[in-house]
């Protein structure tokens, strides 16, 4: 009998030993993600680098519905959060609160870390086309044991943003360092208002993170920016150089004080919104403003209008000047400021299209601008982080046709733009509620 | 592993059976021995995989726990970077050509032209070019001018300050002999020339040498008669380059020293920053400001090609109390690589500028640049500080700053806050803790308000058509709307530029060389919030009340129209009909030995400045609205300018 024991106990050794190792295995995949981004923090604690967590899949754990549910399962004791499937964990760096150490890359080796640096144009010299600076750093890649810790540089930039650049490898770069599909930041360049930072313990580790992660994480998959043409831009005001008379200056000023002002009001109520018709095609074609324009155009999607935007408005000072249409259709609103117009433009979609409506007040005809689906990106326009059409040629192209690049001064918007159509005429009845100028 | 049949030993517990099946039993249980066998080894082998891999993470785990606790010890460590290795290639030889000639010299390295100056009436003496004796770059190129006085006293200061070993090379164009002393004569004869003692009047000269060592060349033609020049000299000699180990020294190997290698190895001419046995530091830690209110304020430094300026400039700015390196921006006009190579020494950020226009126009353009570039690298910056490459930075200029700036957003009729005193001369100004306010904008050091520039000059600064000062656009009436600016009555800057766009040196010894510079450290001003609009008028008319009236009927520029007191204030009126009339301040000006090229520095009227430590009030009559505190009886000076004016209009700056 003991030898039979002898056996019995052997095997039941070997069986508990491979799913101990299958364990292990298994656990250790997971952990060396919590060990390479502890092993990373203490090298970043070493340089000071300011930095904080934007890794979405750890911070949609942390966000307040995901905390309410874990609450029920039983909490994973050393790598509740950073123990994620994917191979990389993002961090952001605010750059102006940092310098770079040359000692860094040497440092990153001896820790075993391989560390690419990816480094890019500075926008904010780029739009002035005269002056060069060196290439600031915009993304570092971190890797350890095939495991990658992105840090994602954020530069303050005027308009009271922080940005990051695109992260594109050179010719001579390792292709194969990290599973480049794989990372959240980087495919194009993105905007993001200054968070809060509050410093929390994560799996053991001190971090910081956006306060307020919800609203981080929805700011995160609209983040794209889309930077101006500032060389375009140049060579159009070459060929068309800008009015600098006194009447000019003193429009642009107006224009900016604005459009500050719009975005204020709307950021308040949580309206997105977005530049459209020549207000959009100066920030496209010139990076600035029409001078001749003589108001401010923006676009609102119909799903994002609230009842209170009128009196959002004029509580900050602007004056209803017409309303047209109604909320089912065709709605148009403007307001005066000083003697500049804004006009807000309210944006159907009809599935392949996306349409906005335009009345004539005396003869209650209506006209219909139809574009080509779009989504919204971040730009800066005027010190100021507004969005636009990402398509933004195709949108354009749609209102101004393919000659946008010249400057028209006489502008008929009942003809001129070039996807103008008749939409019929409202009924004369319904006129007093539908055509209202003050 | 069903399959498997357990204990495979257990012999006694086989059933007997027929011997046939016996054999067959034991030869399948022979078979299955190595599959048996083959088990074990797996289970063993299984069994160390698990504990390396387990003893790997605890090793590791371990590792991340020592690196915590070591992280604290690691915060200063400086890494111990291997030396970089260079290859000891083959040594090389450079061919070198050097032409000497009237009207034309030129230096070619290897084939390749590394001066050429064919222009007319420029360029005249002695050009000098030093090379890198290991890798054959140019690592400076000077003029000196030793037609005219003193140039040669540069040149042997130059020629001093260059590193044993380098290769020179020299030759003349046109003529560069009439102000060539013996002392420099002999200090070319010390290199290893051997006609440096004969050379003279419109004679052509090249020579070619290593710095205390041997000569590769030279060559020399006389001037056969005073009016004719000597022929042109074309001198062809090799040199062999050196080991790059031989020419570099062997400084202490740390971040700053890699700094400084590089730029030792690339340019000439910075002095004992390059010194081997004990060079120059350039990392200077200066004490820290408490509560510093300009810690996060960019600063531009706005530089042409003059990089030994620059050199000084930054020197003095990274010593000044309360400094940020990381806001130091500094902007170059054009795409040279000296004045780039000096802000890499330093570690500081720089950005060049494409030229846009000429002259001044071109200057303007640059400060505009500048201006737009430093608020959008500083979104968050409210004020930017402006400084340019011939200036130097007194010791407390940020404490001054940081005193004095929250008045920019608490008083509107404010146009900056500078730096500069424009009458501020040795014998004009005196208390490092006083303050003024003036009309005229005197830059040379200033701070800008980031919504004045946008919403004001920025969008009409003059286009690159316009050849405008900035500074003359800037102090313009549409400009500046009446506001004032800032001053201190002892400079905080020191202007000490001979050579630019509107300087020379003549200009520069008359207007600047004498002024006074703050040189006290951690000064507390005095009553800074009196120096708002109305707070001001309170305190000048107090010191009007205070004041007492000195003799009229005295010639104002005779010693004695003071009396020899001390720490006195004193009034006196002058004759100044409207803004226009400037006759009787300028002449007045000129006896005083202040600025007096046009009106400057005066608020409504007066002039506030120091005569014999005492403090002395030029109030214009009746311009001045302080003209009413001048009693009946007294008649403002009036002085006439001298019959003939004197030579032309100096350009102002």
């Amino acid at each position: 009998m003991p030898r039979v024991n002898r056996t019995v106990v052997l095997y039941l050794l070997l069986i508990s030993s491979s799913v101990f190792l299958l364990f292990q295995l298994y656990y250790y995949r997971k952990y060396v993600s919590k060990l390479t981004v502890k092993s990373f923090l203490a090298l970043a604690r070493r340089f000071r680098m300011p930095l904080f967590l934007i890794d979405t899949a750890v911070l949609s754990l942390l966000s307040q519905d995901a905390l309410r549910q874990r609450d029920r399962l039983v909490p994973e004791p050393h790598c509740g959060f950073l123990c994620t499937d994917r191979p990389i964990t993002a961090f952001a760096l605010q750059a102006n609160q940092w310098k770079y150490d040359v000692a860094l890359p040497l440092a990153a080796e001896q820790k075993g870390f391989e560390l690419l640096e990816l480094r890019g144009e500075d926008p904010r010299l780029a739009s002035l086309d005269t002056l060069s600076g060196d290439d600031i750093p915009l993304h570092f890649l971190f890797r350890l044991h095939g495991y990658v810790i992105q840090v994602v540089f954020l530069y303050e930039r005027s308009g009271n943003y922080l940005w990051h650049g695109a992260l594109r490898l050179h010719a001579d770069m390792d292709r194969s360092f990290a599973a480049f599909k794989q990372l959240e930041y980087g495919r194009h360049a993105g905007a993001y208002d200054r968070p809060e930072l509050v410093l929390t313990v994560l799996d053991g580790l001190d971090v910081r993170i956006p306060r307020n992660v919800t609203r981080f994480l929805s700011e995160q998959r609209h983040a794209r920016f889309l930077e101006c043409r500032y060389r375009d831009a140049r060579n159009f005001l070459q060929l068309y150089p800008d009015d600098s008379s006194p009447d000019a200056v003193d429009f642009r000023r107006k224009v900016k004080q604005l459009l500050h002002l719009a975005a204020r009001t709307l950021a308040r109520i949580n309206v997105p919104f977005w530049l459209s018709s020549g207000t959009c095609l100066g920030w496209f074609r010139q990076c600035s403003v029409i001078s001749y324009s003589r108001d401010v155009d923006i676009g609102i999607f119909i799903a994002d209008y609230r009842p209170d935007i009128i009196s959002a408005f004029t509580d900050a000072g602007l004056k209803l000047k017409h309303k047209f249409g109604k909320v089912e259709d065709s709605l148009e609103l403007s307001f005066l400021s000083f003697d500049v117009k804004l006009d807000i433009f309210f944006f159907y979609d009809d599935g392949d299209v996306m349409w906005n409506g335009g009345t004539q007040a005396k003869s209650g005809r209506k006209f219909k601008y139809v574009f080509p689906p779009f989504s919204l990106c971040w730009a800066e326009l005027l010190e100021l982080k507004v969005r636009v059409p990402c398509e933004t040629v195709d949108y354009v192209t749609a209102n101004y046709g393919a000659s946008w690049s010249v400057p028209v001064r006489t502008w008929d918007w009942k003809t001129s733009p070039s996807n103008v159509m008749e939409n019929g005429v409202w009924p004369p009845g319904e006129w007093a509620e539908l055509i209202q100028v003050y | 592993m069903e399959t498997w049949t357990p204990n495979p030993r257990a012999k006694p517990f086989i059933p007997r059976q027929q011997r046939s099946l016996y054999l067959t039993w034991k030869y399948k249980l022979t078979n299955k021995r190595t599959i048996r066998r083959f088990c074990q080894a797996a289970a063993v082998l299984f069994l160390l995989v698990t504990v390396i891999v387990n003893i790997k993470l605890i090793l590791d785990t371990r590792r991340v726990a020592n690196e915590d606790a070591a992280a604290q010890e690691y915060e200063d460590a400086v890494p111990n970077m291997e030396t970089p290795r260079r290859q000891a290639n083959g040594r090389k030889v450079l061919d070198i050509e050097v032409y000497s000639s009237r009207s034309k010299v030129y230096v070619a390295v290897d084939g390749t032209t590394v001066l050429e100056d064919d222009m007319r009436e420029q360029g005249r003496g002695i050009h000098v070019i030093v090379l890198n004796q290991a890798t054959g770059h140019v690592m400076a190129k000077r003029i000196f001018d030793t037609y005219s006085p003193h140039e040669d006293e540069a040149m042997i200061l130059f020629l001093n300050m260059v590193t044993r070993g380098r290769v020179l090379i020299f030759t003349i164009k046109d003529e560069g002999t009439f102000h060539l002393k013996d002392a420099a004569k002999n200090l070319l004869k010390s290199l290893g020339s051997q006609v440096s003692l004969s050379l003279s009047w419109r004679d052509m000269w090249t020579l070619v040498v290593k710095k205390g060592g041997q000569v590769y060349g030279e060559k020399h033609s006389k001037s056969p008669a005073l009016s004719t020049w000597g022929d042109p000299v074309l001198l062809k000699t090799e040199v062999q380059l050196t080991a790059s180990e031989e020419a570099e020294c062997h400084w202490a190997d740390t971040e700053l020293n890699r700094r400084r290698k590089l730029f030792c190895s690339k340019v000439e001419g910075y002095g004992s920053i390059c010194s081997c046995k004990d060079p120059a530091p350039i990392e200077f830690n200066p004490d820290p400001l408490l509560n510093n209110n300009v810690f996060n304020v960019p600063v531009a430094v706005i530089a042409g090609n003059r990089p030994n300026y620059l050199y000084r400039m930054l020197r003095s700015l990274l010593s000044a109390h309360g400094v940020n390196p990381q806001m130091i921006t500094v902007f170059i006009d054009g795409y040279y690589e000296e004045p780039m190579d000096v802000v890499e020494l330093f570690g500081l950020k720089g950005v060049q500028h494409t030229p846009i226009s000429i002259k001044n126009a071109r200057v303007s353009q640059h400060y505009k640049a500048s201006l737009t570039a430093s608020f959008n690298l500083h979104p968050e910056a409210n004020y930017a500080i402006v400084l340019e490459e011939d200036l130097d930075v007194s010791i407390d200029f940020f404490s001054f700053l940081s005193q004095t700036i929250h008045l920019l957003d608490e008083d509107d009729s404010l146009y900056c806050i500078s730096a500069w005193n424009d009458q501020g001369y040795e014998h004009t100004a005196e208390d490092p803790s006083l303050l003024y306010r003036v009309e005229s904008m005197p830059g040379l050091g200033w701070v800008l308000k980031k919504s004045l520039y946008k919403d004001e000059l920025e969008p009409k600064w003059p286009t690159p058509e316009k050849l405008w000062d900035w500074d003359m656009w800037m102090r313009m009436p549409e400009q500046r709307k009446g506001r004032e600016c800032i001053i201190p009555d002892v400079s905080r800057s020191y202007h000490f530029g001979i050579i630019g766009l509107n300087m020379n040196g003549y200009f520069h010894e008359v207007y600047f060389k004498k002024h006074k510079f703050n040189t006290v450290p951690n000064v507390q001003l005095k009553n800074v919030d009196s120096l708002k609009k109305d707070a001001y008028e309170v305190e000048i008319q107090r010191l009007l009340k205070e004041a007492e009236l000195l003799d009229h009927s005295k010639n104002p520029c005779d010693d004695s129209f003071l009396p020899d007191s001390e720490g006195k204030t004193y009034v006196m009126f002058i004759k100044m009909e409207a803004e226009t009339d400037t006759a009787t301040w300028t002449e007045l000006a000129k006896c005083l030995h202040v600025w007096d090229l046009d009106v400057r520095g005066n608020h409504r009227g007066l002039w506030r400045l120091f005569r014999k430590r005492n403090h002395v009030l030029v109030v214009a009559v009746p311009i001045s609205p302080y003209s009413v505190k001048k009693p009946v009886a007294v008649t403002p000076i009036h002085l006439e300018p001298p019959p003939k004016e004197e030579g032309g209009a100096v350009e102002q700056i």
